[in-house]
């Protein structure tokens, strides 16, 4: 390989406002500076050679000085060839990190990208991989499978990305134990739930400036995240109704107190659909018929198959555009993700990758869930920030309850 | 009626006759003078108005070149200041891409077409002319500073404007 360049990045001048973001952002991220406090001494990480591939945002570049407080060398791309912050990444390039991204990559650029982050300058490859999505995972275990045998272990951040190693497990080609960060209580229930219940009105407003008291919304839906945009729409006044396939959480939805109805029932009373279903044909053109005049059509689901928008581009009558993609309240119209929330995935991801570096022997080939005691680290981790005091078990109540005082408190069928 | 003395009257015959007086030599040479002084200022005026035209026809290329620089394909905000370099897909689309060539290596999946420096007028200015380009920008520079330095004196300033340059 030709002597690669120190880093790659759109813009170096932007360092350092990207500095003063990083700076703010430590602020929103309390688990990861409890993380550094916490490790940063003994520095379980040392050795590591970390090649991640994740979003390069302010909030990753605050991990990835989490993960060189703890002793790991770190080189970094971004895993989409649109989600760099270029002021991100010139902060961190500036602080001596092997990075390349920039926001609107070409599709061989993006691989480029990823493949500098293989091999050190001192000629040693990487040692461990975090990963969002399975590229930089898929890459090494095709063009580069000589780098195999020393990499002990794969955080995976994303459903898509844990989806790929099943069918590579499956397939018999994963040759690294890895942890799936997403299926962690602390992600899942964080991000999606509490990250939409944040970022959805916020992206509504921002894309139409629309007041939301007293309007009726459907939200097609009632999962984690549908669970989050109910919420957050009944707190600014909506009247929600709710589209369930799954009995249990429709009678949940019930429970709370919302409507639970189809979207057949209730199109023609609503001003506003929340599609939330990681399906296919939610809102389809029927449904657009008997829509209010001016009603707001919004998917915060991972694809844009929900709405069925070849349908209105071919029967509009006009079509203005108002803003680029407002048709994603979550991350296009919006900021993206919320510090806080996106920040109880990087603590797992950090836990993650302590975990495989130190306890390796622990891990066979294959895939294992974040360990509940992990979970149980990020989310305490939090707390402080939050000013919240937990109750400590006497020892008697431990032995009461069976479970050791430290935790894990509870068994792994639980489901927060 | 026919003169009989053609020669008085004639002052073609008489020249041609090659019986000069010295008043007719002086106004030959007038002439001559005249003629090749005018030739002369005419050479340099047609030397200028060529070079004009040859500056115009440049402008007018580069100003294409650069207009079609800022139409080839580009997903990223271009920094002005920032070497780019320009590649070429199967398909004709050309791009432009941070990555040179020689960082592509042999993985280098387009044909390249080049390298071009995004200057702060949003002009291009291809990479081995970056150089050249950047020691007239500081020689201007200078004549800028040097006119801000001396405004205030009431003498001309033209020396100090040629020891400049």
């Amino acid at each position: 390989m030709a002597q690669k360049p120190k880093y790659k990045v759109a813009d170096m001048s932007l360092a350092e406002f990207g500095r003063k973001e990083i700076e703010l952002a430590e602020h929103e991220m309390p688990g990861l500076m409890k993380m550094r406090r916490q490790y940063g001494t003994t520095k379980p990480l040392k050795g590591a050679r970390i090649a991640g591939c994740l979003h390069m945002t302010i909030q990753t570049a605050v991990l990835i000085e989490t993960l060189r407080e703890l002793g790991a060398e770190v080189q970094w791309s971004s895993c989409n060839i649109f989600s760099t912050q270029d002021h991100a990444a010139a902060a961190i390039a500036k602080t001596g990190v092997a990075v390349y991204a920039w926001k609107g990559e070409t599709d061989e650029e993006y691989m480029w990208c990823i493949e500098q982050t293989l091999v050190w300058p001192d000629g040693k490859p990487l040692n461990m991989i975090l990963d969002d999505g399975g590229d930089l995972t898929g890459l090494v275990h095709t063009k580069f499978s000589q780098f195999l045998p020393g990499i002990r272990g794969i955080s995976e951040e994303t459903t898509t990305g844990v989806h790929n190693l099943n069918k590579m497990l499956k397939q018999g080609t994963l040759k690294v134990p890895c942890i799936n960060v997403n299926d962690s209580v602390t992600k899942s229930k964080f991000d999606n739930l509490y990250g939409c219940r944040e970022s959805l009105c916020d992206g509504i407003k921002r894309a139409t400036d629309v007041m939301l008291a007293g309007k009726v919304a459907l939200v097609a839906g009632y999962g984690d995240v549908g669970k989050g945009c109910c919420m957050s729409l009944r707190g600014f006044g909506c009247r929600v109704i709710v589209a369930e396939i799954d009995p249990i959480n429709a009678l949940q939805a019930a429970m709370e107190g919302y409507e639970v109805t189809t979207m057949e029932a209730a199109v023609e009373r609503c001003n506003l659909f929340i599609t939330a279903t990681g399906c296919m044909s939610i809102i389809s053109g029927k449904d657009f018929m008997r829509m209010k005049e001016d009603a707001i059509v919004c998917n915060i689901g991972h694809f844009d198959t929900e709405i069925d928008v070849a349908w209105i581009n071919e029967n509009a009558a006009e079509k203005i555009q108002i803003k680029p993609q407002v048709r994603r309240a979550r991350t296009c119209a919006g900021d993206g993700s919320f510090r806080f929330c996106d920040e109880t995935a990087s603590g797992n991801q950090v836990l993650a990758q302590i975990e495989l570096w130190c306890n390796q022997k622990k891990y066979n080939l294959g895939k294992s869930p974040v360990l509940e005691r992990l979970d149980e680290e990020v989310a305490e981790s939090h707390l402080d920030a939050l000013d919240v005091k937990l109750t400590k078990l006497t020892p008697a109540q431990a032995d009461y309850l069976g479970i050791p005082i430290d935790g894990p408190y509870k068994p792994e069928i639980y489901r927060y | 009626m026919e003169s009989i003395t053609p020669y008085r009257t004639n002052r073609q015959a008489h020249v041609h006759g090659n019986l000069r007086s010295p008043l007719a030599q002086d106004i030959q040479k007038a002439d001559e003078f005249l003629r090749a002084n005018a030739i002369n200022k005419l050479q340099v005026i047609a030397e200028q108005v060529r070079r004009l035209q040859e500056q115009a026809r440049i402008v007018l290329r580069e100003s294409r070149r650069d207009m079609d620089l800022h139409h080839a394909a580009c997903n990223f905000r271009k920094i002005p200041g920032t070497i780019y370099h320009l590649y070429r897909r199967p398909s004709g689309q050309t791009y432009f891409s941070l990555l040179s060539a020689h960082e592509w290596g042999a993985s280098c999946p387009h044909e390249y077409l080049g390298s071009y420096k995004l200057q702060y007028d949003m002009s291009w200015t291809p990479e081995e002319k970056v150089e050249e380009k950047e020691k007239e920008l500081n020689i201007l520079n200078n004549i800028m500073t040097a006119q801000f330095a001396i405004t205030d004196s009431s003498g001309p300033n033209i020396d100090s404007l040629v020891q400049d340059c």
